[in-house]
């Protein structure tokens, strides 16, 4: 770096510019790893993931972008219809709560919809939680935590727009940008994607991927307040029209038994909000009101439903001396409907729960959480869930400790989360009224910091969970090949393992970032054990990047590695394997940026061309005779339930992004 | 690897710390007494308490001996993007905007970047007019701030002595 004098005139100031030799300065520039510091404060450990992170993949959704998180795994739940759900360290898709700005989206029929439609541009970083959250959100929060961070009116780029397109002929289309209106500002942004090419590549006669047609919308507003406290109002808007099945189907034979097809029309939207009251004590009142109308026709078989949920949540925050007190009063109501038998009349719960929570800070070192919540639903009766964390942290912040032990529970609802329930010619059976399920956790996790004088980072985070079930509700698929059956699980089940990750972001532009879990998910009943299916006992994800900043060039190198699961197979006459072999999606990109805001990127995604049909397999069952017309006692049923991952081989993408700031 | 290996191992690891450099940033809102009464030039680093690049910034400044030793000549004020604190800067106030829950931004971070995209970390540097003469989005290494510590201390210091 050199230094210039200028006297100017006017002030005889002094400026220090960078001239041309101050490349040197550019290069070991680190603007950003890919992950950052879990929030050091929070008692909880809390992973944040940047937006970069999710370009080094791009996805139409954040499901999908999830894929290279460490313990998380989108699982796709239907060969055909392709629908899926999150697993949080072996835990389903249900247990997982989604908020935007900290605003809750109670989701009830799917979790994955609340990952859509927020154009990638506006998302300044997703935090993470694994384990159960917190007592603040109750059973919704049971596996876990997913909190996208919109940017703020400051960071959001005032116009932008990104698109790509892949060999497929897949196409996605964001666009985004802010505004301001009077005293508020709002920021706007809507996506679009598109899937219509049906491909056969296993030749099974259908579908390998599902056609989709999925607009959404998302409006969010900040409105400024003389007395600087909180006023956000979000709203989100997706519709969405997908099918799969025989590469003849056309929509004339939706619902039909001639040629067999999976179509949903889902709509559904939300509202949400969060509102300080204009007290001088801390008062904030948030709330989350949505509704999801989902009409499908699995073949011949109808699945109409509809849900509606409002949820309001108020909070006293109030801290004094060692003690930063949370206490707050919850309510929520839930309207479901189905055209299936097995709901004669609309169901209505409410679900009335109050909490209170202290965070005592003993020491600066040292933090405690205590808190307790008590929950009332109008069918399990009362429950109550404490729970107790425990952080320590070095003199000099390069060390976290944190430990934490509650007690967590989950009130289920078969048909708005098991899609298996309605899919294929089983029938859904019910054992005995279901109880609601109860949890208790226990996690350890430990962040050790490493930082090199070049500005390197390193960091070293561990952890270890420990969850035991009670009343687990758990379809049991092998009593019976005819039926799925539902019941409370007598004896308990256990998720327990281990996860690594190492992070290192060096100064020469190299950012890696590499994670393990080693996981054990398995019931016990009447001394039987039983792993859990569809759960691998290992998996591995790997972020590593190269951004060449002289050129503007970066490079990155995504994937992911799973382990061998049970899966669900029809008996001994099931050709199809009961154990999947290790598999693994691997992506490759490359990035160049401009200066004037534009940014081209492209790749290969899956490159390693796997797919679970890989080796042969047929994983659907009956393929040729979905609606079982042929009388042959011999026959499996028609299944479509073994699948556990995205059966869409190597394809090559590119796409254009630009964000006028 | 046995439990009780396990235990030691964690605890020889929370055992291993750092010594722990003296405190020597000044307070945001105690900058414009100090400035009235003592004008010098102003480093400031804007952070936020999720930024590892911005915590690996902190690590490099306090191990930096020649920051330490200079730092008698220029203000030092390290400022969290998102701080809820009130901040009276230049005899005018600035907020904490929420813009979620838990989530906001300090109006001060954007008056300082000049509406211009928050990044951390980002360096500033303001002469003892208050005029910026320096900005740099991004890590700082030991031998940069070292370039950075020389020009300040040329222009700066030197213009002082004359």
């Amino acid at each position: 770096m050199t230094q210039k004098t200028i006297s100017s005139d006017f002030k005889n100031e002094i400026e220090i510019i960078l001239e041309k030799d101050d490349y040197k300065l550019e290069e070991v520039v680190v603007s950003g790893s890919l992950k950052q510091v879990s929030k050091l404060d929070s008692p909880i450990p809390v992973e944040v993931f940047t937006a970069k992170f999710f370009q080094t993949n791009p996805a139409p959704t954040i499901f999908e972008s999830l894929q290279n998180i460490n313990g998380i795994r989108p699982q796709i739940n239907c060969s055909i219809c392709n629908t899926g759900d999150i697993h949080i360290n072996g835990l389903e898709g249900p247990y997982t709560m989604v908020m935007i700005d900290g605003m809750p989206i109670v989701s009830g029929l799917s979790t994955v919809y609340g990952l859509n439609g927020i154009p990638q541009a506006l998302v300044e970083r997703v935090e993470v939680v694994k384990g159960p959250a917190s007592t603040l959100y109750g059973s919704e929060a049971v596996g876990g935590l997913i909190n996208i961070i919109t940017k703020t009116p400051t960071s959001a780029p005032r116009f932008n727009v990104e698109s790509f397109g892949t060999s497929w002929q897949e196409y996605n289309l964001d666009v985004g940008g802010k505004f301001k209106l009077g005293k508020a500002q709002s920021l706007l942004g809507a996506n679009y994607f598109k899937y219509g090419n049906p491909e056969d590549k296993n030749g099974d006669n259908f579908t390998d991927v599902t056609l989709q047609n999925r607009i959404s919308i998302f409006n969010k507003w900040n409105i400024d307040r003389a007395d600087n406290k909180l006023f956000s109002v979000a709203a989100r808007y997706v519709y969405e029209d997908r099918w799969g099945g025989e590469m003849n189907w056309s929509r004339k034979f939706r619902g039909g038994d001639e040629v067999y097809g999976e179509s949903i029309y889902t709509k559904r939207w939300e509202l949400m909000g969060a509102y300080d009251l204009p007290t001088t004590e801390n008062f904030t009142f948030t709330f989350s009101l949505n509704g999801h109308d989902q009409n499908s026709a699995y073949g011949n078989t109808f699945y109409i439903a509809n849900q509606k949920i409002a949820y309001g949540q108020l909070t006293w925050r109030k801290e004094f001396g060692k003690h930063d007190l949370l206490m707050g009063a919850a309510y929520r109501y839930t309207y479901y409907d189905d055209n299936t038998v097995a709901t004669t009349e609309a169901s209505k719960t409410h679900l009335p729960g109050f909490f209170v929570q202290d965070e005592i800070t003993i020491h600066p070192q040292h933090k405690l959480l205590l808190g307790a919540r008590y929950d009332y639903n109008s069918i399990h009766g009362s429950i109550l869930s404490p729970r107790i964390n425990y952080k320590w942290n070095s003199e000099d912040r390069t060390q976290v400790l944190r430990i934490g032990v509650g007690n967590g529970y989950r009130v289920a609802n078969i048909f708005t989360e098991d899609h298996a329930a309605l899919t294929g010619a089983r029938q859904v059976v019910f054992v005995d009224n279901l109880k609601p399920e109860t949890s208790w956790n226990g996690n350890i996790n430990y962040i050790k910091k490493f930082y090199m004088p070049g500005g390197s980072v390193f960091s070293v985070d561990a952890s270890a969970f420990y969850t035991y079930f009670d009343n687990k509700i758990i379809p049991d698929y092998e009593t019976n090949v005819n039926q799925i059956i539902y019941g409370n699980l007598e004896g308990h089940a256990v998720s327990k393992g281990v996860s690594l990750n190492i992070d290192w972001a060096h100064s020469s532009g190299l950012k890696a970032m590499i994670g393990s879990t080693l996981m054990d998910v398995y019931s016990v009943e009447e001394g039987i054990r039983q792993q859990q299916m569809l759960t691998e006992k290992v998996m591995g994800t790997w972020t590593i990047g190269y951004n060449l900043r002289r050129h503007k060039i970066s490079f990155d190198y995504t994937g992911n590695l799973i382990g061998p699961m049970k899966l669900p197979t029809l008996g001994e006459n099931d050709p199809r394997p009961d154990k999947s072999k290790a598999w693994s999606i691997q992506n490759i990109q490359v990035t160049k940026q401009f200066n004037n805001g534009w940014e081209i990127f492209g790749g290969v995604k899956n490159f390693l061309n796997w797919t679970p049909t890989k080796g042969g397999i047929e994983i659907i069952s009956r393929s040729h005779d979905p609606f079982e017309k042929i009388d042959d006692p011999n026959l499996l049923p028609f299944d479509t339930s073994y699948v556990y991952g995205p059966n869409q081989g190597a394809r090559g993408f590119l796409g254009l992004r630009y964000n006028l700031l | 690897m046995s439990r009780t290996t396990l235990i030691a191992f964690i605890i020889s690891l929370c055992a291993w710390q750092y010594s722990h450099a003296q405190a020597f940033s000044v307070h945001i809102n105690q900058l414009d007494s100090l400035m009235l009464h003592a004008p010098k030039p102003v480093l400031i680093l804007l952070s936020t308490d999720w930024c590892s690049i911005c915590a690996s910034q902190k690590d490099i400044l306090r191990k930096h001996k020649r920051f330490h030793q200079l730092s008698p000549h220029f203000y030092f004020v390290e400022f969290n993007g998102e701080s809820r604190e009130r901040v009276i800067y230049q005899g005018k106030e600035y907020f904490y905007r929420p813009s979620g829950v838990n989530v906001g931004s300090h109006e001060l971070t954007q008056h300082l970047n000049d509406n211009d995209k928050a990044a951390y970390p980002t360096w500033i540097l303001l002469s003892p007019g208050y005029q910026q003469v320096f900005k740099q989005k991004g890590l700082l290494n030991v031998l940069q701030l070292d370039e950075l510590l020389t020009a300040m201390e040329k222009t700066f210091v030197q213009q002082n002595k004359k």
